[in-house]
């Protein structure tokens, strides 16, 4: 059977029944020999919170999060430390915010102290196996330098269907830099100018070729396009990914830590054929907002993106949803912490689609935060603020372990008793300073403050304007169109004087 | 000819690396910066030696007259050509891969007909064989220091990978 029987086998015959055939090579019951409960933890890269049913989307773009939402918590209110891959994903995985870990540039990497103070070496003193994989170059990069504390490191081309990056399959010992190397070399985005005058170009030959093939191939199932990632550099399949998830949670014998960091829903938006244009004639209409002074796109392709967004988080849902069907059936739920998120959100509006802008607004920080414990059969809403620093301060408390002082997050609410509401007056922040250098003072950059109600967005050292604020109340006006900054706002001075001491302290630390 | 085939690729590869290193100085330390440099100067002697052997082979597989009797004049002729070539194409290569097929094979006989009329009057003039030959001449010892940084930047990525 080819892959693309299998895709066409699965569709028909329902996915659950599919996946009985090879999970039976691991009939044994799911037992293990220790009580600790595993932890599986699935990042959707660029998954909006603001784009799923289950925190509040008009369109039902993600049913099977709302069933499991059944048998979690519910966080409505979380937000990523960034609006792309390294800033967020660096926070989920050391607690503590970029400017701390630095990972706030595209390719960004975490500094020094973070190679050992992360979530892999903050479980070294339980019994779990700790394993990682990543569609993501992006988060490959991080892995790659907490790999010292990751037991099983899966290759991401082992879940691909081709995967062109050449710096981890030769030159793993300093993948960093020849991952760098090889993006100036062979790039695989077509905008760039390759280092390589002559190689490059039989490099992109060849790559046309295989894109090519795979496209024909697997057409009918993705008639968009075969999901990719990192431009060309790899093309795959969601199921891929998922029937591995499925399969090691199905015979594991020993607790483990998994984290799961998948492509999808990140553009391209190449979702299955079942969900191709399942919104465009939906009557969708989304709420009219000013034009940004980052905006650069036509309205239309940025409402034409957002539909296509929508329906390929159908595709991600769909298959979320059949790996929480398998991981019930195989009683992995009953002893497992299942905790669902993104590294940051996508954006739809003001001229902008996409994730790459200096802008904050809250489909880019918001994302879906989803945690069942071991066993829970019950619902819990939470609509305090929370951030993904909290992530590894709650895992490491779920598991009866200290938190390590270098922590910014806090322990998520209703982790630690009935009644824990958390602190809604709390302050999270999040921060895009992908302009600014690594070491040294912030000097164009956008910094979030959120706390309680409201949130007050600090843009400064951009050429379209010296230095500005806007603060919105996120809890009455989610949409963020009623700019309530003005000097005179008691809240407005109140919050910009602590945003301002903040950034003093940012400053402070980033020069040592 | 090596350094024939080094000079274009060396070449090109410092202007690209010119263009991204304000933003390499913006992400990395020092080090780190020379750590990816390294990878790209190893990769130009790859480039070169792929560019020279090619040389060789059709020195050997062709006819004596077409390549081997004036191997650094028309070595030298063919290898310009080439990186122009090789240049409109990088700076054009999203339309290219844009373009049907026959456009694009217009552009590789497009290619192949100015290295035969370059190769055609290499044979026909002195005067054109002496400067391809002065040539190579005057950038050989541009060339002795492009191969020194090629040659560092090998063995730099031998060292990174040692650990």
């Amino acid at each position: 059977m080819n892959r693309r029987d299998f895709l066409k086998g699965a569709l028909a015959l329902g996915m659950a029944g599919l996946l009985r055939p090879r999970l039976s090579a691991f009939s044994t019951p799911h037992t293990q020999s220790s009580d600790q409960p595993n932890i599986i933890i699935l990042v959707f890269d660029t998954f909006s919170a603001y784009h799923t049913s289950i925190h509040g989307y008009s369109r039902d773009t993600t049913p099977h999060l709302s069933r499991f939402a059944q048998q979690a918590y519910v966080y409505h209110r979380h937000y990523s430390t960034g609006n792309f891959t390294p800033p967020g994903t660096g926070s989920l995985l050391t607690g503590v915010y970029p400017w701390e870990h630095r990972a706030f540039h595209i390719n960004g990497t975490v500094i020094e102290p973070y190679l050992q103070q992360n979530l892999f070496t903050a479980l070294a003193g339980t019994a779990h196996k700790r394993l990682a994989y990543t569609h993501n170059s992006l988060v490959m990069l991080l892995l790659d330098q907490m790999s010292s504390a990751i037991d099983q490191y899966v290759p991401t081309r082992d879940l691909t269907l081709f995967d062109d990056l050449l710096a981890d399959r030769y030159f793993g010992h300093d993948f960093g830099n020849a991952f760098l190397g090889e993006k100036l070399i062979l790039p695989k985005d077509e905008r760039v100018l390759s280092s390589s005058l002559f190689l490059s170009l039989f490099d992109r030959w060849r790559r046309e070729r295989r894109i090519e093939a795979t496209r024909q191939a697997y057409a009918a199932d993705f008639p968009r396009g075969t999901p990719r990632a990192d431009r060309h550099t790899r093309y795959f399949l969601l199921e891929d990914a998922v029937n591995w998830i499925a399969g090691y949670s199905a015979q594991a014998s020993d607790p483990y830590l998994l984290y799961a960091h998948l492509y999808p829903p990140h553009g391209p938006y190449n979702t299955r054929h079942e969900f191709v244009n399942v919104f465009a004639q939906d009557g969708y209409v989304p709420v009219a907002k000013e034009r940004s002074l980052f905006a650069s796109e036509r309205d239309e392709v940025v409402a034409r993106n957002r539909q296509q967004y929508d329906e390929f988080i159908l595709y991600t849902d769909a298959e979320f949803g059949r790996l929480i069907a398998e991981l019930e059936r195989e009683g992995v739920l009953d002893n497992s912490i299942v905790l669902v998120t993104s590294d940051h959100g996508e954006l739809f509006e003001r001229g902008i689609f996409g994730h790459i802008t200096p802008v904050l607004y809250e489909p880019l920080l918001r994302v879906p935060m989803l945690l069942h414990l071991p066993g829970q059969k019950e619902r819990h809403d939470v609509t305090t603020p929370t951030s993904v620093v909290d992530i590894l301060p709650s895992l490491l408390t779920l598991l009866n372990q200290p938190v390590p002082g270098w922590v910014r997050g806090r322990v998520l609410p209703g982790l630690s008793g009935s009644g824990d509401e958390g602190e809604r007056g709390r302050a999270i922040y999040a921060l895009e300073a992908k302009s600014s250098r690594k070491i040294g003072p912030l000097t164009e950059a956008t910094l979030a403050l959120i706390k309680g109600d409201y949130k007050l967005i600090h843009y400064f050292g951009y050429e379209e304007s010296e230095s500005w604020f806007e603060l919105f109340d996120v809890t009455h006006d989610p949409e963020e169109l009623q700019n309530l900054y003005a000097p005179e706002n008691p809240v407005a001075n109140e919050l910009r004087v602590e945003l301002l001491a903040l950034l003093d302290q940012i400053n402070q630390e980033m020069s040592r | 000819m090596f350094t024939v085939a080094l000079f274009p690729v060396q070449l090109w590869a410092a202007i690209v690396l010119f263009q991204e290193i304000p933003v390499l100085l913006l992400r990395l330390p020092m080090g780190e910066i020379l750590g990816v440099v390294a990878y790209v100067e190893a990769f130009t002697l790859v480039e070169a030696g792929v560019i020279w052997l090619g040389l060789l082979f059709w020195a050997l597989v062709l006819p004596g007259w077409f390549l081997r009797d004036q191997f650094v004049a028309q070595g030298t002729v063919m290898v310009l050509v080439s990186s122009v070539w090789a240049v409109l194409l990088q700076l054009n290569l999203s339309r290219f891969w844009q373009l049907n097929s026959r456009r694009q094979i217009a552009w590789v006989m497009g290619y192949l007909i100015s290295v035969a009329l370059f190769s055609y009057y290499v044979r026909q003039s002195q005067w054109f064989a002496g400067l391809m030959v002065g040539f190579v001449k005057r950038i050989e010892p541009l060339a002795i220091l492009y191969l020194l940084a090629a040659i560092l930047g090998l063995v730099g990525v031998i060292i990174r990978n040692l650990g």
